[in-house]
């Protein structure tokens, strides 16, 4: 037998103890957890032969030491338990931990006085016979047992200390121990690579961070503060003029900022605005506060096979589709203010002169080359088909879903050749496809990649970790010719004779669309794009790591082909993917939540800012959660921000009359200045590598600091004592109004709108709020002697109610929950009387909606739907009521009406009308009857031919009345000539 | 402590006053005799139900449960957790049919329980690449009575068909 163990593993001792008690000879073999063994990755590991081991080391004490019968009701194995999950993880715990924390020493010692008590009452853990579980519980105390600094814990357990000290007299115990050649101080290594178990009775885990440590700051970090505080302001860069729109500035750091082109195919959802508009909005915010010369633009991404797509299923034209969703998005980030200077569009002129000369330029330099390409092509529709516009079986063996697309199956999730699809079928007319060969034209990244590969290199390092590792993967496989060309017809068209009706691949047209939108703004658009070499201007990207590709090598392959001087970016801020509430956010199938739900939720924009910057995916995927939402904004932004902001204005307001009143300070408040700036220094590195989360954080904590501060201060005790300590409360106040100043600056690129209201309650200009990116601290943002304005709360508190509500109500995919709230209106009712009270009712809110907004996005859906309700009204209407009853039931009245009408006049020209309608009505009956008395399927009339079969048997056995059986025979007899007329055809 | 309770059914043995002690660890009462523990409660209902293991088994049953009783609290909280400790069974189930050898006993229906959620909330990916678990999981959730309560798990992708094929 053997055993594989790590150093210093106490569980290894129980073995040895079990062996030697037992007279086993055992092999030691030194291991890690990284040597592959079957099961779980657990040392020691008793290996008995190849079919048995035991990685569990009380299992393998009872294995080499069954003295005590098993079958005495399992306590051995109860107390082993106890071990295991209790006794192990919390020794383990105090023996790893520098300073051990409180609640497990008082777990630990309320365990080893269960111990005690039980060795008390006898000789042995379980009765008076040595156990497996003396030699599993000896051996982990043996840490405690045998080292000084430990010994405390067993100190006034004088049973245990007798018990261990009597097996420690057990020659098999003390050849163990020299056998382990093990040291009890330690240190001791884990009994399993998944690390040592959880104390279950925490509420955390144990060993976390204690708040109460004191934070040291050294007397120069002091000094800095002091300084910063008196020269600070003087120190500030001179303020930038702003100006409607910016153009680059000689000898300033002139920044032009960009997020990844939203896609119009859909309204935004969550996780696009954080991934993109969202970040780039609070980078570009906090650029203006560090008055960097800021130009920011977005627009939508417009060209591409997804509009097509999108406009076929709406039955529109791809520019109605732009123009719809344009108007979509735009209100969206209207709402949750993104101050973009310029929210344009690609499909304009200017795109398309950008583009094609862009190209041209590439295929002068020789770049560019054409290959022959396979692709489908429907003959009904005279075009070829793009991947998304063919249907088809999955060609994966074992899948075989027929609903396929030409890119992905969505069954199997796996990719497909468009060409390898079985029965593949166009989308728009269901006619099958033939494979034909489309010459296309192809950039040869091949050729650039040296170039690209020096370029990223040089400038890789002030990328965020998904745009490297992106890039990268790219890279690490080399990179291939690509297609620039497609069959569509949506799209840039290119601007050569041979291929006058293929466009161009959108990857290769979007990302011109931002010096293409730059242009829409300003027609000196190339001092930002081709800036000359004496003006610093620096470009930075935000997108999520899908458009990293595009962005970080084939964009900037075309430019290097092209070779014209054009802008690279500096630096890319890529994120990872959003998730809603651990599943994934959809806009294709419409799952989770979309700009224009968070506005129907009323919670304010600033708070959806807040909580999406909060959660951005910097480093790994993150998810959405509603009750993440809540929680964030009742205790951090209620409770830590909006709390110290009111209680320290309400606090000027109500003592000073708003004056803030003159400092006094002492050591203590440059130590809290000092502690403020590192968190300063913190939130502008953050910033400046666009880490919007981190730099969030720490905004945070200087609020945590003020309320810190303004509980150990305590004004109002200080303001009713002694002179000095009169100055002292008004010092602490002063001081926690200008930290009011300060979070009002810091929080202005996240929640504008709270910056904003907080800047009126603080009586001060926009421009007295600034960063000194190169020197960031704490200067006197207000002056002495100034006068406040009246304080009000910040933020109101979410509710969990409301919470579980949108949780609720945004659950499934946006076309179900319209299902749901559609059933009565849009249901499919042809119901004439439904359809005209649903008409009403949308005519109202309609109606409603236009009297309190002129925003068109607002209405135009509503007013949308009712015309569709209107539409189908008609239908209903002029529909012939095909169902013989109703049908009957109609005739009925209106034979009735006729006969009262010509009863009460003798005018022709009154009842005549209705007489018409009469006949009309008689005709529909006879043909609807006739419908009904003809039923062509073979298989209905069997069956009702079987029906009426036993119908006659039946009659034909209770009566021998053939007047009663007759008819009912006369309609069998015809049905079977009807199935025979129906079977001859 | 569900998982108790459904192995309780499973094995149609009273689980008595089943609660978890002021320590969080799960009690009841079995023969008027307190029973403390996870591992130690289903050995207990095992035994109970008249099933009758060999010392061995029984000791590769302690073995199991208790690693379950030291970690699946961890593994469910912690997805990153939960994978490495999915990975460990799984390296287990490369050898053996079941975690006791050959044969299904309760302590593959109690692991099975505990794992059920954490390998549903896996992706197609990640499942097929613990791929002797996932076979582990279709055979014990094809078993009657398994999954009397809750739908089992869908593991229905291609690899697996071709790698793990065919409940018996």
């Amino acid at each position: 037998m053997k055993i594989y163990t790590n150093n210093n593993n106490t569980s290894t001792l129980k073995l040895l103890i079990a062996a030697n008690l037992a007279g086993k000879k055992l092999e030691l073999q030194k291991s890690t957890f990284e040597d592959q063994f079957s099961g779980p990755k657990c040392l020691p590991l008793l290996e008995v032969d190849e079919e048995l081991t035991f990685f569990s080391s009380n299992a393998a004490v009872q294995y080499l030491f069954p003295i005590l019968d098993l079958s005495k009701n399992g306590q051995c194995q109860q107390m082993q338990e106890w071990e295991a999950t209790r006794l192990q993880p919390a020794v383990a715990n105090v023996l790893s931990a520098k300073t051990v924390p409180a609640d497990v020493k008082q777990v630990l010692q309320s365990l080893v006085l269960v111990l005690n008590e039980l060795l008390k009452k006898h000789k042995y853990i379980i009765g008076d016979k040595l156990s497996a579980a003396d030699i599993s519980i000896w051996s982990t105390l043996y840490p405690l047992l045998y080292n000084e600094e430990s010994k405390s814990y067993l100190s006034e357990c004088s049973y245990i200390l007798q018990w261990a000290e009597e097996l420690n007299k057990a020659k098999a115990f003390q050849e163990a121990v020299k056998q382990w050649g093990g040291n009890p101080k330690g240190p001791f290594s884990n009994i399993s690579a998944l690390g040592t178990p959880q104390i279950t009775n925490l509420p955390t885990p144990a060993g976390s961070p204690d708040d109460s440590v004191p934070v040291s700051v050294s007397q120069e970090e002091a000094d800095l503060a002091q300084e910063n505080w008196l020269n600070g302001l003087k120190n500030l860069q001179a303020p930038i003029k702003q100006e409607k729109l910016v153009l680059p500035v000689k000898g300033r750091k002139n920044v032009l900022i960009t997020s990844a082109l939203p896609y119009v195919n859909n309204i935004p959802h969550l996780g696009n605005i954080i991934g993109c508009v969202l970040s780039a909005d609070i980078f570009a915010r906090y650029c203006r506060l560090c008055d960097y010369n800021t130009l920011y633009i977005s627009g939508t991404d417009e060209y591409g096979t997804a509009t097509e797509t999108k406009a076929l299923e709406e039955g529109v034209t791809p520019r109605q589709i732009c123009d719809k969703y344009y108007e979509i998005h735009n209100s969206v980030y209207r709402w949750f203010n993104i101050g973009f200077d310029y929210f344009g569009r690609t499909s304009t002129p200017e795109q398309t002169q950008i583009v094609q000369k862009l190209f041209l330029k590439v295929l002068d330099n020789g770049f560019m080359s054409t290959q022959s390409v396979e692709q489908l092509f429907c003959e009904k529709c005279e075009r070829f088909l793009a991947d998304r516009f063919v249907e088809g079986t999955c060609p994966h063996p074992g899948c075989a879903y027929d609903g396929a697309r030409g890119d992905q199956c969505d069954k199997c999730g796996k990719l497909i050749n468009a060409i390898e699809l079985i029965e593949p079928k166009c989308k728009v007319c269901a006619h099958r496809p033939t494979v034909r060969p489309s010459e296309q034209l192809f950039i040869e990244l091949g050729q650039l990649e040296p170039s690209i590969r020096s370029w990223i290199s040089s400038v890789e390092g002030n990328w965020s970790g998904p745009a490297r590792a992106v890039s990268r993967a790219w890279l690490r496989e080399g990179l291939r010719a690509r297609a620039v060309t497609r069959d569509l017809k949506w799209g840039v068209p290119v601007p050569l004779e041979k291929y006058k009706h293929k466009v161009f691949y959108v990857w290769f047209d979007a990302p011109v669309g931002y010096t293409s939108i730059t242009q829409c703004a300003t027609k000196q658009y190339e001092k930002w794009w081709k800036p000359d070499k004496d003006y610093d201007v620096k470009l930075y990207q935000f997108m999520a790591k899908d458009n990293v590709p595009f962005h970080a090598i084939m964009f900037p392959a075309s430019v290097i082909g092209a070779n014209e001087g054009h802008k690279l970016v500096d630096y890319i801020f890529a994120t990872e993917y959003l998730n809603y509430e651990e599943g994934k956010f959809s806009k294709s199938r419409g799952v989770g939540v979309f700009g224009t739900d968070a506005q129907e939720t009323g919670i304010p924009s600033d708070v959806w800012r807040f909580y999406l910057a909060s959660i951005r995916p910097e480093t790994s995927d993150s998810s959405f959660n509603w009750t993440e939402l809540c929680t964030r904004n009742n205790s951090e932004l209620l409770n830590n921000l909006g709390n110290f902001c009111h209680r320290s204005l309400s606090f000027c307001a109500n003592t000073f009359k708003g004056k803030i009143p003159e400092m006094s300070f002492s050591n203590t408040d440059y130590v809290l200045f000092a502690l403020v700036n590192r968190e300063v220094v913190a939130y502008v590195q953050n910033m400046e590598k666009g880490r919007l989360r981190e730099a969030l954080r720490h905004v945070m904590s200087v609020s945590r600091l003020g309320n810190q501060h303004m509980q150990s201060e305590q004004p109002w005790v200080l303001l009713k004592g002694s002179p000095e300590e009169k100055i002292r409360g008004s010092t602490a106040i002063a001081v926690c109004c200008q930290l009011v100043a300060l979070l009002c600056t810091l929080i202005a690129p996240y929640m504008p709108d709270t910056s904003r209201k907080l800047k009126a309650q603080l009586n001060l200009p926009d421009t007295s709020f600034r960063i000194n990116p190169t020197n960031p601290a704490l200067f006197q943002y207000i002056p002495t002697g100034h006068v406040i304005g009246k304080p009000e709360p910040l933020f109101a508190k979410i509710e969990q109610e409301l919470v579980d509500t949108m949780r609720a109500k945004y659950a499934g995919t946006q076309a179900e929950r319209a299902k749901q709230n559609g059933d009565v209106k849009t249901g499919a009712s042809t119901n004439v009387g439904d359809l005209e009270q649903a008409i009403a009712a949308q005519g109202e809110k309609v109606r409603q909606l236009k009297a309190s907004t002129k925003d068109k996005a607002v209405w135009q859906p509503e007013v949308n739907k009712l015309l569709e309700l209107k539409k189908q009204l008609t239908a209903a209407q002029s529909q012939p009521v095909s169902d013989i009853a109703s049908l009957e039931k109609a005739v009925a009245e209106q034979g009735e009406k006729v006969r009262k009408l010509k009863a009460s006049t003798k005018d022709k020209t009154v009842w005549q009308p209705e007489v018409n309608k009469l006949l009309e009505l008689k005709k529909q009956m006879a043909t609807a009857q006739s419908i009904v008395a003809t039923p062509a399927n073979v298989a209905s009339l069997e069956k009702a031919i079987a029906e009426q079969g036993d119908k006659v048997r039946k009659l034909k056995a209770s009566t021998k009345d053939k007047t009663v059986w007759q008819q009912e025979v006369n309609v069998l007899l015809d049905l079977k000539k009807q199935l025979a007329a129906a079977q001859a055809k | 402590m569900e998982v108790i309770k459904l192995v309780g059914k499973y094995l149609n043995v009273p689980v008595g006053p089943l609660c978890y002690n002021t320590d969080k660890i799960p009690t009841t009462v079995l023969d008027k005799q307190s029973v403390e523990g996870f591992a130690t409660i289903i050995l207990h209902l095992t035994s109970k139900s008249g099933y009758s293991m060999s010392q061995e088994e029984l000791l590769i049953s302690y073995q199991w449960l208790e690693h379950i009783a030291m970690y699946s609290n961890q593994a469910s909280s912690n997805p990153t957790f939960a994978k490495n400790f999915l990975q460990g069974i799984n390296r287990a189930l490369e050898k053996k049919s079941y975690l006791t050898g050959n044969n299904l006993t309760t302590t593959d229906i109690a692991v099975f329980y505990v794992v059920q959620p954490l390998v549903g909330n896996l992706t197609i990916l990640e499942q097929e690449s613990l791929l002797h678990l996932s076979r582990w999981c279709k055979h014990v959730q094809a078993q009657p009575k398994v999954c009397s309560h809750c739908a089992p798990i869908p593991l229905n992708t291609l690899n697996l068909h071709i790698l793990a094929p065919a409940v018996h």
